[in-house]
């Protein structure tokens, strides 16, 4: 048997399959290649995230590229027996598309097929764990190159051909950002990795540090040694332990291999890289925040400028950039900027990685070109809304974000485009809405988290978000007033015009995007009383059509307080005053009957309804 | 020269370092700020300074954005004052605000006066800080009549457990001024922001008391507090007070400037004096911020002399009771008189008492309690002609280490450490030798704990640069000469320096590490003890201060006090050893503070104090004085600096200036010379005499005690007034301070990760089996 013809399995161990037991999988697989005695025909490698984390558990069988789909437990033993023993692939486990066509190959699934994997290249492909995987497939060449090649400046122009923009949200030029930073005086400067990735519903930067952290450590080398600093860190959000592990892992390989450390490839230049954990504040993605954090103060943001690149992390000139940006980086030392360049617009080069969640068919890890637009992102590697519902809206660039509608879905992704339509890019966050999402409920959920994860410091972000919380709950709860949404827009004028830091300025674009793309949805609520979506408690209620229900109890044995009332053979009534809406008889109605209805909290039909009996 | 123009103006200023704001108010406007303090850097936090930068995006805060040549600023564009109406609205919501915009509220400034004093503070009619609330003025100047949202109520209980001051939070508007000031001034980090979103508010860390928190009470924090948040629980409702007046506090030796806020004649309270004025600038410590009030108003001070008539102290009429005395001095046996000054008279009182005892009464058995560490002081420095060493604090600046011995000053002399810890903030290096407290050690570079006669050992060896230095590690050592090795240093001596077996070698020592340019600050412990050693209060001792075995000094006295017994006498260890063997027929002490103990066998005793002490029941005759708040008199601090007292309260009772009552009895005794009439004639006198201290003329008096561990502990005391017995916070205070000086386990921080990993992992382990 030749080493081509080695089975090797890839166990998924990214957050989703993780969180679906993959880890059991991974064991329960070695134990059955054991007992099989398959040791030499078969190997198992742990790999991060693979992407396509809607069909968690996956695991791939290279070298065909074979993908198996939300695997259980039971079906290991098949996949042993009839897989790797026979020869016989498992077809039932391959990927089902909607029309119910199974797959085989990954590269032919279209959520894989239409992305442009650049910076997601090897994650799902190499073993994290083994620096020798990622120097298989060409890693740490880029680091090699800047530093036997070329001088700093050089790594810095390089970068700034390229034409990269800050994937951490902002988009500021990350050429530029190191020219500052190799240009400012002084000889001790500092390097940073943010990886205080804290966006409820993201996961590309944990992903990556934990399916490739070699590329990040490796662009956060290059960075430091274009700008000339000695010292780095990586400051890694303490809630990724898998992702802290990795980095810990990737650290003491790289370090045994000269990646880091005194004279670095037999070069003279040294670094010293830090990890850093951070203590669980979402503000502490904010960079002086962040370095406030570093220098062990409280993480609260101060003004800028000066900027880090001219006074950071203890006064000292600081380069801060986002995993992304620099495993980007490595990238482009490694292929050259022009070829980097050809990705991507004009204005902003390369690709753009989201972390597709929300009510969309594929969930997962996306990275298409930018330029792209939100069509080819939501319905082409996405696979659509899910349960064939109507698209309402996309949410992107996280709490801070905007929703924007379906009109804009032939928007292009890039940094400009998005700025100008009134969402972000932020680092990387796309949630797909369906016609069941009220947007003055997606608001709020943004705004509660911004308002919650505010550092207290400034007045506008402090009060500001919380004044306009309690505006949207009165809303949501049917005591809208004519005048609060304007009231609305005004503290959001305050909030963005007044606050300190970026995540007051962008705290109300969620709240902003949704007054302008379905304000009639909020004077619905205000005017009528009504949630078109049928979402806000206060202003829906479940009732129990009696021309429909079948009288099968089922409404009865799930109502928590025994608000719905039946018997035997008798039609079932919702008693309203005990309800406390928790939706349980609405979906456990049998979609045969479909007799319980949300129906508005005061629709006239309501009454006539509930009444008979 | 740069240009800036604001608001049209055309303004020129230097471009270095300075503020949008900072331009702005050198030059008349008015930009509102609350989270701005001169002492403190920007913060950037309130929002309320926020203007438009051609140029520039958005609205940047004047105090954190650079004034740079050409800029154009506009400060009050009615976008801008629309914004900033909207931010305070948003602050408002959160303080209790319904008076600042009541329509009511002429009349009620006008007819409520004071605050109403009230279990939580609803509005301005029942906040403390009525009269000096900031935000009230930005609110006025904004001119926000209306609020447009529901005002809040926080719902934190009022925080009154610790000592001294009490928190409301539910008037902070979180502008962190307490947070910087306690953080980067004070160096004592207590107090920090807790939680997020608008639950954010300032608290110590995990809301552990402030005493176990590390607070010094030094009041910084309510001094720079724009609110009525944080007040000082005794002169909290005391509402405005009739004036307020500047002087000195004299229970350190630091010499605070002290703002005295006086109603019905009487000190209701003490502040820090101005930020300009020296040498406090600003600051002040636990005893000047919190126990002036207590102390000087107590009700049982001595309110009219008393003479022990048939075994009872009974009051008497003022003429009584110095007839008696001048007759007693008169009949007595000059030798045989010991006359014991106090460390916290006024070096005036100081003089006219020297003066009664040695040309009124012929007695050189003069003294005062803890005069070795200022006599040693002054005699060391005479060697050498040091002098010019002892300089302003400020200087500080200009050193290149500062090294402290003998004593800790973060605990009895706050305001000093202050003003260390901002050069230590700036990374000069402080050495500290011997024993230091929590904060000391946390600031030093490099700390020594050897103890008595190793510190000399260790001083005099680094004086010469040697790397053999007792009780230090190698590398330890190695930093200690690598530190003093270059530069000019600041010398921070406290009195435990006395404990090492020759201290005027250790002295010295120091004097010569410091280097010619150096500094030497002698912390003096109890006060005025420059001051009465200027006024020469020790038996070898002349007014100057002057050797009396210096001819001229001596012939310069005799021809100004007309003679006088100018010879060497007791001092006070001799006094207590005379009278246990019944050789002193009389004591006149005006210092409750010394301990009675052997002095229980002399037969009359002139006490002569504010405050009642054991010597009381001791005395024949009990005379009241007035203390600093009374009385009029110069105060020399530990700079030598001289700084003035004034009579700024009415003294109880018929509680006469010490210098009156010693000059009364000189002209009662019938000696010539003691008509003064006020405390400038007799500074006037006292500053014919000059500093003349013979060289080595005093080797016999070399009597330094090593006092005991106790006695050198800070407990502080005023004229026989134990401090700490008097106010129970003090006390309290006081008690904690072992505890939090200890440190909880002598655990590096990695050992402690380490430890608790460990114990993670083993409970995990439990849990899984």
């Amino acid at each position: 048997m030749t080493e081509s013809e080695k089975i090797e399995v890839l166990v998924c161990l990214g957050t989703g399959c993780e969180s679906a037991k993959s880890d059991l999988l991974y064991d329960k697989l070695a134990e059955q290649v054991k007992k099989k005695k398959l040791g030499d025909k078969v190997e198992i490698t742990r790999i991060g995230c693979h992407g396509l984390c809607q069909q968690a558990p996956v695991i791939a069988i290279e070298p065909e590229g074979l993908f198996y789909c939300q695997v259980g437990d039971d079906d290991i033993a098949e996949i042993v027996t009839s897989h790797f023993i026979k020869g016989e692939p498992v077809e039932r486990l391959y990927y089902e598309s909607p029309e119910g066509e199974r797959i085989p190959h990954y590269k032919d699934i279209p959520f894989y097929s239409k992305q442009h994997r650049v910076v997601l290249k090897n994650s799902g492909h190499i073993d994290p764990g083994s620096i020798d995987d990622y120097l298989a497939v060409g890693g740490y060449k880029g680091l090699e190159r800047a530093l036997k090649e070329m001088s700093p400046e050089e790594v810095v122009d390089e970068v700034l051909n390229s034409g990269l923009r800050g994937r951490g949200g902002a988009g500021f030029p990350a050429g530029l950002k190191w020219k500052l930073g190799r240009n400012a005086p002084g000889h001790k400067k500092y390097a940073i990795c943010n990886a205080d990735e804290g966006d409820p519903g993201a996961f590309m930067d944990g992903s990556i540090l934990v399916a490739d952290p070699h590329s990040v450590l490796e662009g956060l080398s290059i960075c430091a040694y274009a700008i000339g600093a000695d010292e780095a860190y990586v400051y890694v959000r303490h809630e990724y332990p898998a992702a802290v592990a990795s980095l810990k892992k990737a650290l003491k390989d790289s370090y045994e291999r000269e990646f880091w450390g005194e004279s670095i490839l037999g070069s003279k230049f040294s670094l010293q890289i830090h990890l850093m954990e951070g203590a669980g504040a979402f503000v502490c993605g904010e960079e002086t925040a962040l370095m406030a954090s570093i220098e062990g103060r409280r993480g609260m943001p101060r003004p800028r400028p000066p900027f880090p690149t001219e006074s950071g992390l203890w006064g000292k000139p600081t380069v801060i950039n986002n995993v992304k940006s620099l495993a980007n980086a490595s990238v482009i030392l490694r292929e050259g900027w022009e070829w980097f360049k050809s990705i991507g617009t004009e204005g902003s080069p390369g690709t753009a990685i989201f972390s597709l969640t929300g009510k969309v068919r594929n969930t997962g890890l996306v990275e298409v070109p930018m330029g792209a637009t939100l069509r080819n992102i939501i319905f082409d590697v996405g696979g659509g809304v899910k349960e064939d519902r109507t698209f309402k809206a996309v949410q992107t660039g996280g709490p801070a974000g905007g929703c924007l509608p379906a009109e804009k879905l032939d928007l292009p992704v890039d940094f400009d485009s998005l700025r100008e339509a009134g969402a972000i890019m932020g680092s990387g966050g796309m949630i797909v809405m369906d016609e069941t999402t009220c947007m003055v409920d997606v608001a709020r959920y943004f705004l509660s988290f911004t308002q919650q994860e505010s550092c207290g410091k400034c007045t506008p972000c402090r009060m500001g978000t919380l004044q306009m919380l309690r505006i949207l709950d009165k809303i949501r709860e049917g005591r809208g007033e004519d005048g609060d949404i304007e009231k609305l827009l005004e503290l959001c004028d305050t909030v963005v015009n007044g606050s300190l830091c970026g995540l007051g300025q962008n705290a109300p674009n969620p709240v902003l995007t949704t007054i302008e793309y379905f304000r009639d949805e909020y004077e619905a609520h205000v005017k009528d009383n009504t949630c078109p979506a049928m979402v806000c408690k206060e202003l829906v209620k479940f009732v129990i059509d009696p021309e429909k229900c079948t009288a099968c109890g089922a409404c009865k044995r799930i109502c928590p307080t025994g608000a719905a009332q039946g018997k035997k053979d008798v039609i079932h009534h919702i008693q309203q005053d005990l309800c406390i809406k928790c939706g349980a008889c609405y979906e456990v109605c049998p979609p045969k009957a479909d007799a319980v209805m949300k129906i508005p909290a005061h629709s006239e039909l309501a009454r006539e309804i509930g009444g008979a009996k | 020269m740069a240009t800036i123009f604001i608001d049209g103006r055309k303004i020129e200023f230097e471009e270095k370092g300075k503020t949008i704001l900072d331009v702005a108010r050198e030059s008349g406007i008015y930009i509102p700020t609350l989270c701005d303090h001169d002492e403190l850097e920007s913060h950037g936090g309130c929002r309320m300074c926020i203007v438009e930068v051609e140029g520039m995006r958005g609205f940047p805060p004047a105090c954190t954005t650079a004034a740079k040549d050409g800029m154009e600023v506009k400060t009050a564009t009615d976008n801008l004052m629309t914004l900033k109406r909207n931010i305070m609205q948003l602050l408002l919501m959160e303080h209790p605000s319904a008076c600042m915009v009541c329509a009511e509220q002429e009349g009620c400034n006008k007819y409520r006066p004071d605050p109403y004093k009230a279990g939580r503070v609803t509005g301005c009619t029942t906040c403390p800080n009525r009269y000096t609330c900031q935000l009230r003025e930005v609110v006025e100047f904004l001119g926000i009549k209306d609020l447009d949202y529901l005002p809040g109520y926080k719902e934190i209980d009022v925080e009154r457990e610790d000592p001294f001051f009490d928190r409301d939070y539910n008037l902070c508007i979180l502008c962190a001024r307490c947070i910087r000031v306690c953080d980067d001034v004070r160096g004592t980090s207590a107090i920090t922001f807790v939680k997020r979103g608008h639950e954010t508010r300032v608290d110590t860390s995990f809301g552990v008391s402030h005493i176990d928190s590390g607070c010094w009470f030094c009041g910084a924090c309510i001094d720079v507090c724009p609110t009525g948040s944080l007040k000082p629980r005794m002169t909290k409702w005391t509402g405005a007070p009739d004036s307020v007046e500047e002087s000195t506090c004299v229970l350190c030796s630091m010499g605070c400037q002290t703002q005295f806020t006086i109603k019905w004649e009487r000190v209701m309270g003490s502040e820090p004096g101005a930020l300009e004025s020296a040498p406090n600038h600003g600051h002040m410590c636990v005893l000047g911020r919190f126990c002036i009030p207590s102390l000087v108003n107590a009700p049982d001070r001595i309110k009219s002399p008393h003479l022990r008539k048939e075994g009872d102290s009974v009051p008497v009429s003022w003429e009584e009771a110095l007839g008696e005395v001048s007759r007693l001095l008169k009949e007595a046996s000059p030798e045989r008189v010991g006359f014991l000054g106090s460390p916290q008279m006024s070096s005036e009182s100081a003089y006219v008492f020297h003066k009664l005892a040695r040309a009124g009464v012929k007695s050189p058995n003069v003294d005062f309690q803890g005069s070795d560490f200022p006599a040693l002081i002054h005699k060391e420095l005479a060697v050498d002609q040091d002098f010019a060493r002892i300089r302003e604090l400020d200087y500080l600046k200009e050193v290149d280490w500062i090294i402290s011995v003998g004593g800790d000053f973060v605990k009895d002399h706050q305001v000093v450490a202050k003003k260390v810890y901002k050069e230590v903030r700036q990374g000069k290096p402080l050495i500290v030798i011997g024993d230091a407290g929590a904060n000391l050690h946390r600031w030093s570079t490099v700390h020594v704990s050897v103890q008595g006669k190793d510190i000399q050992k260790l001083l005099i060896n680094l004086a010469e640069h040697s790397k053999k230095i007792p009780g230090t590690s190698y590398t330890q050592a190695q930093q200690l000469v690598e530190i003093t090795g270059k530069g000019k240093g600041a010398v921070l001596v406290g009195p435990r320096i006395l404990e090492s077996i020759e201290p005027g070698l250790s002295l010295r020592a120091l004097v010569r590490l410091a280097g010619v340019d150096g500094a030497l600050f002698p912390l003096f412990p109890l006060g005025n003890e420059a001051g009465v050693i200027k006024a020469g209060l020790r038996p070898e001792m002349l007014p100057g201060p002057a050797s009396i075995t210096v001819k001229e000094a001596k012939a310069l006295l005799e021809k100004a006090w007309g003679g006088g017994n100018l010879s060497d006498g007791l001092h006070l260890v001799e006094m207590r050893q005379k009278a246990q063997k019944g050789e002193l027929d009389m004591l006149y002490i005006a210092d409750g503070s010394i301990s009675p103990e052997g002095f229980e066998k002399i037969p009359t005793i002139i006490y002569q104090s504010p405050y009642p002490s054991e010597w009381s029941d001791m005395a024949s005759v009990i005379l009241p004085s007035t203390t600093f708040v009374e009385e009029s008199g110069t105060f020399i601090n530990l700079e030598l600096k001289p700084l003035k007292m004034k009579p700024i309260a009415k003294a109880p009772g018929t509680a006469r200036q010490d210098w009156q009552i010693f000059a009364e009895l000189g002209r009662l005794i019938g000696t010539d010379g003691f008509d003064h009439q006020t405390s400038e004639d007799i500074w006037e006198e006292l500053s014919h005499f000059t500093r003349s201290i013979e060289v080595g003329g005093q080797k016999r008096r070399a009597s330094w005690k090593p006092a005991s561990k106790e006695k050198n502990d800070w407990y502080p005391r005023y004229r026989g007034a134990v401090i700490p017995e008097r106010i129970e916070d003090l006390a309290t205070f006081i008690k904690a301070l072992p505890r939090r000086d200890t440190p909880l386990s002598d655990e590096t921080l990695d050992e402690l990760v380490k430890r608790v990993q460990k114990e993670h992992a083993s409970r995990a382990k439990e849990v899984v089996s």
